[in-house]
């Protein structure tokens, strides 16, 4: 995805692999943008894994936590950002939802009052808060969402269940095959071809983020 | 199903067994991955098999934009954001300083067990523009230790420690006090609730009572009306003026219970009440005063009647009764009392 926007400079203006190095050099406002395009898929993800709103926000939190402090570990030749962003999420999602724990409310609305009342003067000064709602990468991850979302409804409903058993149960396929009541052979096969059709189909998609 | 396997399949297994938790960070390509019980390495075109596996990985990156985006409320934002300035998240970069004496690394949340990496490729570090991406922006060029003033000190530190711990003690406090103001509210909300109840039950046992009193007196002068041997006497108007006034006067055989039902009587003119009379061998005796409405009937009735009683009067008389009757008669039974 390169930029083409007419601000050089701005944020909004940059890729993802260069918000992300300047992550790593402790900026704010590029991890902000990096928000600003994934945060919606990302909680989407961790919705879809743990089923629910509030604990998902906090995972959403935990990921870019994650990213600010290992940003310089990403490497633009192992994965695109936007796939190191959604691994990262699935695995913390994944990761919380096997270690559910009850958090007391009062307990949280405290911290997070507390957080709050700090992060008002902290984020003062710091940097200016924007939305770039009209930036070209906003619509671009918009028609990613539309083109999956068909490819993805397109696949026969058989092969569309192992593939998102696998991606956000976090599941084996062995795992699938004992809770599916399907011979392991078949989990594999209904994988292998449900993945080789997304493949075919979104490659405009993977030529973007390669 | 291993026979037939491509290069291909076994790639696409690769970037499968790769988001297993329990494979760890996954291995490059090159190397095998985390594989199901059966399944065969990899191929050994280490080129071919890392090219095919990223690829798939980036397939199992796109599938979370098969969902429906769902918009964050800006409170996470903003959390996030405040969370940046925090002295552990910001100082950080003393912990990747190389000297050995910076200050240890102190994340706020901690590495899940499965800490997602892509797969390696064999030449892992290469560096950025390998991709032939052209980042147009040049960040301004500064230290990370510039890029967070105020921290080179402990006492700063501590300060800034202090802040948040008064800051932190103030929002509980307004938080509690915030609580205890709401439960105080909806005390007093409910105790308001609970009077207006206590009333309403107050005001509808008072009319059951009512009620249970009229059914027992219809019930008892319908026992009269209906016992055997009853004896009936029509009352008939005695004065013009009270034209339409009529009744029924039922007595039981045992002279003792009887039930009076009145019609037409007019409402009495203020300080008048109307009076029943009993007439008996030794005079009238009262029977008590009653009060009537227009068009309301009139339901009287007792279980006990003066010995002798041979005729009833209704008089109008000065409230509150007359130990005689001194008024006009309205009402007097038309015959003798005789047996149904």
């Amino acid at each position: 995805m390169d930029p083409t926007s007419s601000q050089p400079g701005s944020p909004a203006a940059l890729s993802d692999a260069a918000l992300v190095r300047l992550v790593a050099e402790r900026r704010p406002e590029a991890l902000a943008e990096l928000y600003d395009r994934f945060a919606p898929t990302l909680l989407a993800l961790a919705r879809r894994v743990l089923d629910n709103h509030a604990d998902a926000e906090e995972v959403l939190q935990e990921v870019f936590v994650q990213v600010w402090n290992r940003g310089e570990r990403y490497d633009p030749a192992r994965s695109s950002v936007s796939t190191w962003l959604v691994l990262i999420a699935r695995s913390r999602a994944i990761d919380r939802l096997r270690s559910r724990r009850v958090v007391e409310r009062t307990h949280e609305a405290i911290a997070h009052a507390a957080i709050g009342a700090i992060g008002a003067i902290g984020a003062s000064g710091v940097w200016e808060p924007h939305t770039s709602p009209e930036a070209l990468e906003n619509v671009f991850i918009q028609e990613r969402h539309e083109r999956v979302r068909r490819e993805m409804a397109a696949l026969p409903a058989e092969q569309r269940q192992v593939l998102e058993m696998a991606f956000y149960q976090g599941l084996t396929q062995s795992e699938i095959a004992a809770k599916a009541g399907l011979p392991l052979g078949t989990v594999k096969t209904r994988t292998l071809l449900a993945m080789k059709k997304l493949r075919n189909a979104l490659r405009p998609e993977i030529r973007q983020l390669l | 199903m291993s026979e037939e396997l491509t290069p291909e399949d076994l790639a696409l297994l690769a970037a499968l067994a790769a988001l297993q938790p329990e494979a760890g960070a996954p291995p490059p390509p090159a190397a095998h991955p985390a594989q199901e019980p059966g399944q065969p390495p990899p191929p050994g075109d280490g080129a071919e098999a890392e090219t095919l596996t990223r690829l798939y990985h980036e397939v199992l990156g796109l599938m979370p934009f098969a969902l429906a985006p769902a918009a964050p409320s800006p409170e996470v934002r903003r959390r996030l954001m405040a969370r940046l300035a925090e002295p552990d998240l910001a100082g950080r970069e003393s912990a990747a300083a190389p000297s050995p004496a910076a200050a240890p690394e102190t994340l706020a949340v901690a590495e899940p067990a499965a800490a997602p990496e892509a797969p390696a490729p064999a030449a892992a570090t290469a560096p950025a523009t390998a991709t032939g991406r052209q980042d147009r922006f040049a960040p301004a060029s500064r230290s990370r230790s510039a890029s967070v003033p105020g921290r080179s000190g402990a006492p700063r530190w501590l300060s800034a420690l202090a802040a948040a711990l008064i800051l932190a003690l103030l929002g509980t406090c307004g938080w509690l006090l915030n609580n205890l103001r709401e439960r105080r509210d909806a005390i007093v909300r409910l105790a308001v609730q609970r009077d207006a109840a206590l009333q309403h039950a107050g005001e509808a046992e008072a009319r059951l009572r009512r009620l249970t009193s009229q059914v027992s007196s219809l019930r008892d002068s319908f026992s009269v009306m209906t016992s055997p041997a009853v004896e009936v006497c029509n009352l008939r108007a005695a004065t013009p003026e009270q034209a339409d006034a009529r009744g029924m006067l039922f007595v039981a055989a045992d002279h003792q219970h009887w039930a009076m039902s009145l019609r037409g009587l007019r409402l009495p003119a203020g300080g008048k009440v109307y009076q029943l009379w009993f007439v008996a061998d030794q005079g009238p005796v009262s029977g008590g005063t009653f009060a009537a409405r227009p068009g309301a009937p009139v339901e009287l009735g007792s279980d006990r009647m003066p010995a002798g009683t041979k005729a009833v009067r209704i008089t109008l008389e000065n409230s509150p009764g007359s130990p005689a009757p001194s008024g006009p008669d309205v009402l007097r039974n038309a015959d003798t009392l005789h047996t149904l």
